[in-house]
C-alpha cells in the first residue's frame, strides 16, 4: 500500500483497568472503504471516536496525511461523520443543516448555496431544502446526514452504524447508494457496523474487532474464505467447527481428528484446535462412510427447505451437530431422510485449522 | 355520544370550584373597578396617567424581568449539571434546588434579613476583617428584593430547563463540533436553541409569578421597590379603595394573560418550525 492517508499506530484506550481498545494498528489507503466489524463492546466504535477526536487515545498515535491528529481538536480535524441516529439539527431546515459545515468554515453565502444544492442533488434530495428534518423519512434523513458530512469535502468520512435504524429493504438499498457515492466521490471511508453481511457487501477491507482488539484485517473474501481465528470464522458467515487437537503439522497443513485441513496460523502438534468448514463446502451423501480421508459419518437430524437451497443438520457420532448447505438441484439428487445415515465429505483446501481458544 | 355526555359530569366539580373561587371574584373585581365611584374607566385612566402608579407598574415589570434574567443565568448551569452528573449527584442537586420550595417564604425572607442587614452576618464579617468601614446596604433595596426572589423562583426555571435538556441527544453537539463548530459556536448555534422551549417555559413561569410577588419585596425591599401586589394591598388596607385596587388587579391579570398567550403562541410556532 502506497502512502496511507490514515495511520493508526498501536493506539489504545483504557478506562481504568479496562481496555476498551488496545494495540490497534491500521493503515488506510486514500479512497479505501474500510469497515470495523464486531459485536457491541468490541472496541470498534471507541476506535472510530478516537479518529473523530471525541475520545483521546491513552496509548499510541493517529496520523492523517502524515500529520499527528492528537493535538488537533475535533472541530479542526476536517473529518466528516455520519452518526447512528443522524443527529440532524432539529431546529434547522435541511438546507441549513447541510450548509452548517460550510458556514463554520466561513464559505461565502453564494458559494455555500451552490454547494448545498450540489450535495442535495448528489443524494437525490434536490428541492427538499426548506423541509425540517422531522418531515423526512428515515432514509431521507440518512441521505441528508450523508450530504452534510460530505459537503465540505472532508479528508475522511466516518460512519457509525448509519443504517442501523432502517428496515431491511431500505438498508440494502442504502448500502448500494453509499457504495456508489463512495465510488463517485473517491472519499476515504471508515464504516462501523455489527452486521457482517453489510460489511461483506460494502467494504474494500474489513477489520474484525473482538474484546478491544483487531482479530483480523482483510478483504471480505479473505475473511470469509481464509479466517485466521475461530472468532472470525464464527462471526462472519456460518461455519461448522469440529474440535480436536493438531496432529502431524507439516508446513501449511495438519490433521485434526484424522482430517486434513489448512493451518491458518502456525500451530504445534497437540494444540487444541478446531477444523472449520463452511456449510456450502460440505458434500452430503446418503449411507455409511467408506472411511476415506476427510469423511464424516453421522445421522440426519433435520432437513430444512430454503427454496433455492436445502440445509441438512447432521449429528456426528460424537454428538457434534454439523450443517451442510446444498443447492436445490443437488439436494434433489441426494435422497436424505431424517434419522437415516449420511456421509459428509470435503476437500482439505476448504477446511481451516484454527486454534481453539 | 352518550358516554361523552356522561363523562362531562366528571369535570363539574372542577368547573364549580373555579366558577365560585375564581370567575365570580374576578367578575366582582371587574365590576367594582368600572363602577366606583361612577361607571366608567376613570380608575384605569388614573393608573395609566399618575406617575406613582406608573412607577409601581414599571417597578413590577423591571423587578420581574431582572429576576427572570437572573434565574435563567443561574438556573442554566444548574440544570445542565443536573443532566450531566451521576445519578447520586443529580438527586442531591434536585434536593438542593427543591429546599427553598419546602421552606416558608416568610422564613426565607427573614433569613435573608439576618444575612444581609446592617448588623447581619455578611456586614459583620466584612467590617470585622476590616475590608469595609461602614456596613454595605445589602437589603431594603433592589438588591435585597432580587436576591430573595431569585432564590425562591429558581426551581421554576431549573425544572423546565432540566426536562428539556435531559431530552437533548448529546450527538447534536458532537455533530456540530465534528462539522467544524468550536465549543462556543456549537453552544450558541445548536445547544442553546434546542434549550429554548425550556428556557421560555421557565422564563414565563418566573416572570408571571414575580409579577404578583408580595412578601419578599415587602420585607426585603425599600420605598423604591414597591410592586403592584403591595400597592393593591395598601389601597385596600389603608384607604379602603376597592375600586382602584380592583382595577390594579385586573391590569395585573390581563397583563399576565397577554404574556402567557404570547409565549404560548411563540412555543407553538416553534413547534411548527417557523
Amino acid at each position: 500500500m502506497s502512502d496511507p492517508i490514515l495511520k493508526l499506530v498501536d493506539i489504545g484506550k483504557a478506562y481504568g483497568p479496562v481496555d476498551a481498545a488496545k494495540d490497534i494498528n491500521l493503515h488506510v489507503a486514500e479512497g479505501e472503504f474500510v469497515t470495523f466489524l464486531g459485536p457491541s463492546g468490541s472496541g470498534k466504535t471507541t476506535t472510530l471516536m478516537m479518529v473523530a477526536g471525541f475520545t483521546q487515545p491513552t496509548e499510541g498515535g493517529i496520523e492523517l496525511k502524515g500529520k499527528p491528529l492528537d493535538p488537533i481538536p475535533v472541530w479542526k480535524r476536517d473529518i466528516g461523520m455520519v452518526f447512528q441516529h443522524y443527529a440532524l439539527f432539529p431546529h434547522m431546515s435541511v438546507a441549513q443543516n447541510v450548509a452548517f459545515p460550510l458556514e463554520m468554515r466561513g464559505v461565502p453565502k453564494p458559494e455555500r448555496r451552490k454547494r448545498v444544492e450540489e450535495a442535495m442533488e448528489l443524494v437525490g434530495l434536490a428541492g427538499f431544502g426548506t423541509r425540517l428534518p422531522k418531515e423526512l423519512s428515515g432514509g431521507q434523513q440518512q441521505r441528508v446526514a450523508l450530504a452534510r458530512a460530505m459537503v465540505f469535502k472532508p479528508q475522511l468520512l466516518l460512519m457509525d452504524e448509519p443504517l442501523g435504524a432502517l428496515d431491511k429493504k431500505l438498508r440494502e438499498h442504502m448500502q448500494l447508494e453509499i457504495m456508489h457515492l463512495h465510488k463517485n466521490m473517491g472519499t476515504t471511508v471508515l464504516y462501523v457496523t455489527h452486521d457482517q453481511e453489510e460489511a461483506l457487501v460494502m467494504s474494500d477491507r474489513i477489520a474484525v474487532f473482538q474484546n478491544g482488539r483487531i482479530e483480523q484485517i482483510g478483504s471480505p473474501r479473505a475473511l470469509y474464505e481464509a479466517p485466521e481465528t475461530k472468532f472470525v470464522a464464527d462471526f462472519i458467515g456460518e461455519t461448522n467447527f469440529i474440535a480436536g487437537q493438531v496432529e502431524s503439522a507439516n508446513g501449511g497443513t495438519a490433521r485434526v481428528r484424522g482430517m486434513v485441513g489448512q493451518l491458518a496460523r502456525d500451530l504445534r502438534d497437540g494444540t487444541a484446535a478446531v477444523l472449520a468448514v463452511r456449510p456450502e463446502r460440505l458434500h452430503v451423501q446418503a449411507g455409511d462412510s467408506p472411511g476415506d480421508d476427510n469423511m464424516l459419518s453421522g445421522t440426519v437430524k433435520e432437513l430444512i427447505y430454503l427454496g433455492q437451497s436445502r440445509k441438512a443438520i447432521i449429528t456426528l457420532e460424537d454428538g457434534t451437530e454439523v450443517v451442510a448447505l446444498e443447492q436445490a438441484a443437488q439436494a434433489e439428487a441426494t435422497a436424505l431422510e431424517p434419522g437415516a445415515a449420511a456421509t459428509l465429505s470435503f476437500r482439505s483446501e476448504d477446511a481451516r485449522i484454527l486454534a481453539d481458544v | 355520544m352518550i358516554a361523552k355526555l356522561r363523562s362531562i359530569w366528571l369535570v363539574l366539580p372542577a368547573v364549580l370550584l373555579i366558577g365560585i373561587c375564581f370567575i365570580y371574584p374576578v367578575a366582582w373585581l371587574l365590576q367594582r373597578s368600572v363602577s366606583e365611584p361612577v361607571w366608567g374607566l376613570q380608575n384605569y385612566a388614573e393608573i395609566f396617567t399618575k406617575s406613582i402608579y406608573l412607577g409601581v407598574l414599571w417597578n413590577t415589570v423591571t423587578i420581574a424581568g431582572v429576576t427572570t434574567l437572573l434565574c435563567a443565568l443561574f438556573g442554566f448551569p444548574v440544570a445542565y449539571s443536573m443532566v450531566h452528573s451521576r445519578p447520586w449527584l443529580r438527586k442531591l442537586l434536585i434536593f438542593v434546588v427543591l429546599i427553598p420550595f419546602w421552606t416558608s417564604i416568610l422564613v426565607r425572607s427573614f433569613a435573608w434579613l439576618v444575612i444581609l442587614q446592617g448588623g447581619g452576618i455578611i456586614n459583620d464579617f466584612l467590617t470585622g476583617v476590616g475590608l469595609i468601614a461602614e456596613p454595605l446596604e445589602l437589603v431594603y433595596n433592589r438588591l435585597g428584593v432580587l436576591l430573595g426572589m431569585v432564590q425562591v423562583l429558581l426551581p421554576f426555571m431549573v425544572f423546565p430547563l432540566y426536562s428539556v435538556m435531559a431530552r437533548i441527544d448529546g450527538s447534536y453537539v458532537k455533530a456540530a463540533t465534528n462539522l467544524g463548530a468550536n465549543p462556543i459556536r456549537a453552544f450558541f448555534r445548536i445547544y442553546l436553541p434546542l434549550c429554548l422551549p425550556g428556557l421560555l417555559t421557565g422564563a414565563m413561569l418566573v416572570f408571571i409569578i414575580s409579577l404578583g410577588y408580595f412578601i419578599t419585596p415587602a420585607l426585603l425591599g425599600g420605598r423604591g421597590d414597591i410592586m403592584i401586589a403591595q400597592l393593591i394591598f395598601e389601597r385596600i388596607d389603608e384607604f379602603g379603595d376597592w375600586a382602584l385596587a380592583s382595577a390594579l388587579a385586573i391590569v395585573l391579570l390581563v397583563g399576565t394573560a397577554l404574556l402567557f398567550g404570547f409565549v404560548s403562541l411563540l412555543l407553538k410556532l416553534r413547534g411548527k418550525g417557523v
